[in-house]
């Protein structure tokens, strides 16, 4: 059976001041008037962001599903990055168990501070002394990555050149300006050895997607966005067990992706990843086999990868996934590419990842 | 649709604090009761859904180092719906099977309450900060709202309220697992403290730490691995408004009839008195498994106040409703729903130690939210509900 992708509506990706779940409810509607359907259409929603502190709110469906629009509806929430939503709606549509599913994604960064909140995400007995944000698991990563294969600091700031670039053209992108590699190395030294401007900056957003099972799909859209393959896994908690120049569970879920969809990644036209920072971008495209070990580098600029410009310029903490799959069915849908990959990571070093691929 | 059985299950003794382990200590321990009563191994369960609220237990996120206990290189997913959560996750787990993607998965749900100082703070922080958090409200107001309505509505008596506690309590004597487990009588409940008007101690939950697992399996592999699985009927979901203030009525829980409606025309269920032979019900309060049994249409409105008097509930009676002393004596609030899928799914095994006679179909269900969600399940020692 197959399922597609038949509506997506974003929201600005920007900082929010009002009420966050007219954010919620301005992507749901957008999703809804781009597939042409009512709310009473759809008979399953899967919500995906964080909860209590992550967002100020405990249960945070309670809030965001009504403005899904899943009133009286059935609804569960995927606590995670919202990327990990589309394998459980897809599930629900695969089983039969629903027929029209929309996905909500929701990250309001704004409402909390991300770098303690994250803190307590650490287990009391061996980490929680160490007081490591999560800008520090990324510094742990860059440090490790660097040092092993010799990447050049220059290298690694033209991902955020180009990545800015592209975000340019797009205008759900949050940083839209143009920015030099001189900018990027002359930028504050954050967390050693990322500088400010190789660190995706925290943003709000939503992000909704409304996918159905193929004999429905067709009948609302002529081009459904097909969900080719999906996959997600966990990592070993306990950074210090970790090869940290490895990012082992975006590894695992790619070739659990690759095998349902029944693709090799020779033939995927188009990523869109998760490069939270600079040295992730490279790290990424290698785990996802699209570059030997330490020789992510080298494929700058020869290949499709974020055309939205990435999580480097638009980071909602828990919709950041989403919308990077988003982006991916947006280009699919404009003719730009056959089949693409979308690839998220949370956790710390990028202990949970999930992959999609979608095509036509 | 591909067919779904539990064929294994897990839950730990449940106490007002377990000291003697981590959390991921405790989710070790339900894991492995679960996969020895299905008699696998971890590395054959392909992928866990896991659940847990939370705020109650101090750690953000537990499911990044409850992950040691057995998820590492699998896929894993955290489902997290509030007093649902249980429940919410059992479903998820069940989809990833009833997809065709896995052949067995596991739901995985802990939570210590033990190491928050008082839930019901915790619950409010759940509510609208602008509209409705001021006035406090957290999970046993709302249950103190909706006793006061069903008495003024019906004639519901204190005493009618404190049988159905004196019916849970007598049942968890029979359940090792159970938090609370002491004889009472009507006169011990009507003694007790007033806690929230007109509910009493003895009419409230407890606060629980423990784990729970349970594990499904595809229709081939629960056939070969036990020769009672308890097989999935049906599920559902329902999500209401977001303000408690929107509520209609008190006195009738009118989502949870819905969601009742819904699931009952699916699974083929004419009348839930004949075709339903025993349920697990989210009632941390006693007033709850009174609107409860009206909602899902075990009595008329207004008419369940007098089961557990009449003897109707008790685990002999016409209406066996939680046979494992339900809410009111454990509740780990995010592992509470699956609880109940554990009870539902052994009492369809035929394994329960307070086993009701001859009983072949079961209703599991959770609550959540400021009574904004309801999630049911039905089970069953059959394939299909008739024939």
């Amino acid at each position: 059976m197959n399922i597609g992708i038949v509506g997506i509506g974003l929201s600005e990706f920007r900082i929010h001041d009002e009420p966050f779940y007219n954010v919620a409810f301005d992507a749901a509607k957008k999703a809804l008037d781009d597939a042409s359907l009512e709310r009473r259409e759809i008979d399953g929603f899967v919500l995906g962001g964080y909860d209590n502190l992550g967002v100020g709110r405990t249960i945070s469906n309670m809030y965001t599903a009504p403005a899904a629009g899943a009133y009286l509806q059935h609804e569960i929430r995927v606590s995670e990055d919202a990327s990990f939503a589309l394998p459980l709606a897809y599930m629900r549509a695969r089983g039969g168990l629903s027929d029209v599913v929309m996905v909500l994604g929701f990250g309001q960064s704004s409402e909390t501070p991300l770098e303690l909140v994250e803190l307590q995400s650490l287990d009391p007995l061996f980490h929680r002394d160490l007081k490591i944000a999560p800008q520090m698991g990324y510094a742990l990563q860059s440090y490790a990555y660097r040092n092993e294969f010799n990447v050049k600091e220059e290298r690694l700031a033209e991902v955020v050149v180009e990545d800015r670039k592209k975000a340019k053209n797009n205008e759900y992108a949050f940083k839209r300006d143009p920015v030099t590699v001189e900018e990027v190395l002359s930028s504050e030294m954050a967390v050693y050895p990322l500088r400010k401007l190789e660190i995706a900056e925290w943003c709000d957003g939503c992000v909704a997607l409304i996918i159905a099972e193929e004999t429905i799909a067709k009948r609302i859209t002529d081009s459904p966005i097909w969900i080719k393959g999906v996959g997600w896994s966990v990592d070993n908690y306990f950074l210090g067990s970790r090869d940290l120049k490895i990012l082992g569970s975006v590894k695992n879920s790619a070739k659990m992706a690759y095998k349902m969809a029944d693709v090799s990644q020779r033939e995927v036209e188009g990523l869109e990843i998760m490069d939270l920072t600079t040295d992730y971008h490279f790290m990424i495209l290698e785990s996802l086999g699209f570059a030997e070990l330490g020789k992510g580098s080298e494929l700058l600029g020869s290949i499709n990868v974020n055309n939205s410009g990435g999580a480097l310029c638009t980071s909602a903490y828990g919709s950041t996934g989403l919308y990077l799959v988003a982006n991916l069915a947006l280009q699919i849908r404009a003719g730009e590419i056959d089949l693409g990959l979308a690839q998220a990571m949370t956790g710390y070093a990028a202990q949970n990842a999930c992959v999609s691929i979608l095509g036509v | 649709m591909r067919r779904v059985a539990i064929v294994g299950v897990g839950q730990t003794k449940f106490k007002t604090r377990r000291r003697d382990k981590t959390h991921p200590e405790l989710t070790y321990e339900a894991m492995q009761l679960a996969l020895e009563h299905a008699g696998i191994e971890m590395k054959d369960v392909e992928a866990i859904a896991y659940g847990t609220m939370d705020p109650f237990d101090g750690i953000y996120l537990t499911e990044r180092w409850d992950s040691i206990s057995g998820a590492i290189g699998k896929p894993y997913m955290k489902i997290s719906t509030g007093g649902t959560t249980g429940l919410t996750t059992a479903l998820a787990a069940y989809e990833h099977v009833a997809s065709g993607l896995f052949d067995i998965a596991m739901a995985v749900c802990v939570q210590r309450v033990g190491e928050c100082v008082d839930a019901q703070p915790v619950l409010n922080t759940a509510v609208d900060p602008i509209y409705e958090r001021h006035s406090g409200i957290g999970a046993i107001h709302i249950a103190a709202i909706q006793a006061t309505v069903h008495m003024a509505k019906y004639g519901t008596t204190e005493e009618d309220l404190a049988w159905v506690s004196v019916k849970d309590h007598k049942h968890a004597l029979k359940n090792p697992n159970a938090h609370i487990r002491m004889d009472i009588s009507v006169e011990d409940v009507l003694k007790s403290p007033v806690i929230c008007s007109p509910l009493k101690l003895l009419e409230c939950c407890p606060r629980s730490d423990g784990a729970a697992v349970v594990i499904f399996a595809s229709e081939d592999l629960a056939k070969k691995l036990r020769d009672n699985p308890a097989w999935v009927l049906g599920e559902t979901t329902i999500s209401d408004s977001y303000y408690i203030g929107d509520r209609p009525d008190f006195s009738h829980w009118d989502t949870l009839s819905i969601a009742g409606r819904r699931l009952y025309r699916a699974v083929g269920i004419d009348d839930p008195r004949k075709d339903i032979d025993v349920s697990e019900l989210y009632s941390p309060f006693t007033i709850q498994e009174v609107l409860e049994l009206e909602a899902l249409g075990f009595a008329k409105r207004g008419e369940a106040k007098d089961y557990a008097k009449e003897g109707v509930t008790f685990v002999d009676g016409d209406m066996p409703t939680n046979p494992s002393g339900g809410v009111l004596c454990t509740n780990p609030i995010g592992a509470t729903g699956l609880v109940r899928l554990i009870e539902a799914a052994l009492q369809m095994m035929n394994e329960s130690t307070n086993q009701v006679d001859d009983a072949k179909v079961a209703l599991a269900h959770a609550w959540g939210g400021t009574l904004q969600f309801h999630t049911l399940m039905v089970v069953s020692s059959q394939k299909k509900l008739k024939g």
